[in-house]
């Protein structure tokens, strides 16, 4: 189960600094392909998600894993457990 | 006229860019504010004298080190005439407190010998530390050409890591780590703020070897410019750049200031990215990648006094001269200091003058803040208290550095003074900013590519800083626009 509030503020984040549209934003969504995201967003993406929740995401390996919203979820859960 | 590449800027990374997508066969034009190509590369006259600013001297630059390849992909190298530094002692640190002095010889076993004789008991620390350099520098796809691949991660170990806790880790003698961490004055970031990995990337190269250019940095702008005029290359100098245009997310032209208009299909543009940014339109970056750029910190700028001497001491003969004036590096760029309790690098002219006079620079921080009552005036235009200003700083400098460096004789005789607005004026840089944005723990700097199709960026320290630096950016950037791996398996060819 993943908490609401991960969820919560990835969307506020990514929608605010991304310009992206929060009715979009479900976890099947596929960041490149239905979201518009590019590779040049990834860098971006992991500093603002960093900022977000106050601790360092640079796992290239999972990160370079990550195709949906969902899977950016897990991953920030996964990296609060292990943090 | 319609181009294939526009190239925005002439200092080493837009020149490097504009040769390497002209010999693909590309039809390139470059645009230059300046009225000459290349302004701060090129250095000026005095008196007579012939002084550099941009370019004093540079690591791997042996044959068939890491510069010397990507001179010779680019066909330059015929052109340039290398000075071997003085392989025994390429940099004084001089500290003039206490009359310490540490000799750096060329080499990573001549400079490893050095350092255990200048400081007994630390050993293992000096192992270490010149065992992470040189692990850090040839980690680099594009200063190891060796490496089979360029794939590299955006993160590593010491990107993350400061170069003040690293060495901390590593010894308690803060002489030592003051004495390691000093050639941080040629990228321009503290060492509590810097990485392992810049430091690596400039430390590291002058551990290989020291060279100079005969004739300076201005017989390596004048090596560049010929090789971009025989490649046909079209030059728009003395001209503004006021907009980059884009249509539908793509590049489509730059505005000249003057209503010129230079159409082409991509554009690669070495101007500091804060700058950039308000040059295109607001979709070229996300809102997060603004606040990225927003949030580098320029390097410090300078101040630089040319001077003539009657007789070139040796301490100034195929080698530098740092005078150190304590170990808190971290503050050694901050204009709170009075100039005399400021680091001066100092350096011989590269070029030899007919008559008697022989020239050299001395080059401290300083802030826009110190000259901010005139950084409205143009250069021709500033008022009689900027120059007395400049006097009067420079007679301060010549009575600090001549009590100081007894080696430096009683004839020297400060000619002129470049200030912070100098360097604003002549590199177009904000603040006057000598190595482009600081390179600091953890920040991530801007990807060649932006948001907008075509539209490329280099230079500015984004790779790395000096000449080596700019050089490498502009490899980088042009991989992007050629192909990485191709671009990077021909140039290998050279080695």
């Amino acid at each position: 189960m993943i908490q609401q509030e991960i969820i919560d503020i990835v969307n506020r984040s990514l929608a605010e600094e991304f310009e992206l549209e929060t009715e979009n934003m479900k976890p099947e969504a596929h960041l490149y392909k239905d979201l518009g995201l590019d590779s040049l967003d990834a860098v971006d993406m992991v500093i603002v998600l960093e900022n977000a929740f106050g601790r360092k995401l640079r796992d290239e390996k999972a990160i370079l894993k990550i195709q949906t919203l969902g899977d950016l979820y897990a991953f920030i859960e996964e990296s609060r457990r292990n943090y | 006229m319609k181009y294939d590449f526009v190239v925005i800027g002439s200092g080493v990374s837009g020149l490097v860019s504009a040769i390497i997508l002209s010999m693909k066969g590309n039809r390139v034009a470059i645009v230059e504010k300046a009225g000459q190509l290349a302004p701060v590369l090129k250095g000026f006259k005095r008196c007579g004298i012939y002084f550099d600013t941009g370019f004093h001297y540079t690591g791997s630059f042996a044959r068939g080190e890491v510069l010397d390849t990507y001179f010779r992909y680019l066909g330059i190298e015929n052109n340039l005439e290398k000075v071997v530094y003085d392989q025994d002692n390429f940099d004084t640190l001089y500290f003039p407190s206490d009359g310490f002095s540490l000799e750096f010889p060329s080499g990573y076993k001549q400079i490893r010998q050095r350092l255990h004789e200048k400081f007994p008991g630390e050993e293992s620390a000096i192992d270490y530390y010149l065992r992470i350099v040189e692990q850090e520098f040839n980690s680099s796809p594009y200063l190891n050409l060796k490496m089979d691949s360029d794939e590299t991660g955006f993160f590593s170990k010491y990107h993350d890591i400061s170069l003040k806790s690293f060495l901390s880790g590593l010894t308690g003698n803060s002489r030592l780590a003051a004495v390691l961490s000093m050639h941080f004055l040629l990228y321009g970031t503290e060492p509590g703020l810097s990485s392992v990995s810049i430091h690596a990337q400039v430390a590291g190269s002058l551990y290989e070897s020291v060279h100079g250019i005969k004739g300076g940095g201005r017989a390596l702008a004048e090596a560049l410019i010929r090789r971009l005029k025989e490649l046909g290359v079209d030059v728009f100098s003395g001209r503004d750049v006021s907009r980059i245009v884009s249509s539908d997310g793509r590049f489509t032209r730059v505005l000249l200031d003057e209503g010129e208009v230079v159409e082409a299909k991509g554009c690669v543009s070495s101007i500091n990215p804060v700058l950039l940014m308000s040059m295109v339109d607001e979709s070229a970056f996300r809102p997060a990648t603004r606040r990225r750029f927003n949030a580098f910190e320029h390097t410090s700028s300078a101040f630089m006094f040319s001077a003539a001497v009657d007789h070139l001491p040796p301490i100034l003969t195929r080698k530098n001269f740092f005078l150190c004036p304590d170990l808190e590096l971290d503050d050694y760029c901050s204009s709170e200091r009075h100039i005399e309790n400021r680091p001066f690098f100092i350096a011989a002219c590269a070029q030899k003058n007919p008559d008697s006079k022989q020239g050299l620079i001395m080059l401290c921080p300083g802030s826009m803040s110190e000259v901010f009552a005139w950084q409205d005036r143009v250069p021709k235009n500033r008022p009689g208290e900027y120059l007395e200003f400049k006097q009067r700083l420079s007679q301060r400098v010549k009575e600090h550095i001549t009590a100081h460096v007894p080696e430096i004789p009683d004839s020297l005789e400060i000619l002129d003074c470049a200030t912070p607005l100098t360097f604003r004026d002549y590199s177009n840089a904000p603040l006057g900013c000598l190595y482009g944005i600081k390179q600091k723990t953890g920040q991530i700097n801007p990807s060649p590519l932006t948001k907008i199709k075509g539209l490329f960026v280099t230079g500015q320290s984004l790779a790395g800083p000096g000449i080596l630096g700019a050089v490498v950016s502009a490899f980088l950037t042009c991989g992007f626009i050629l192909g990485r791996e191709n671009l990077r398996q021909e140039i290998r060819q050279c080695l």
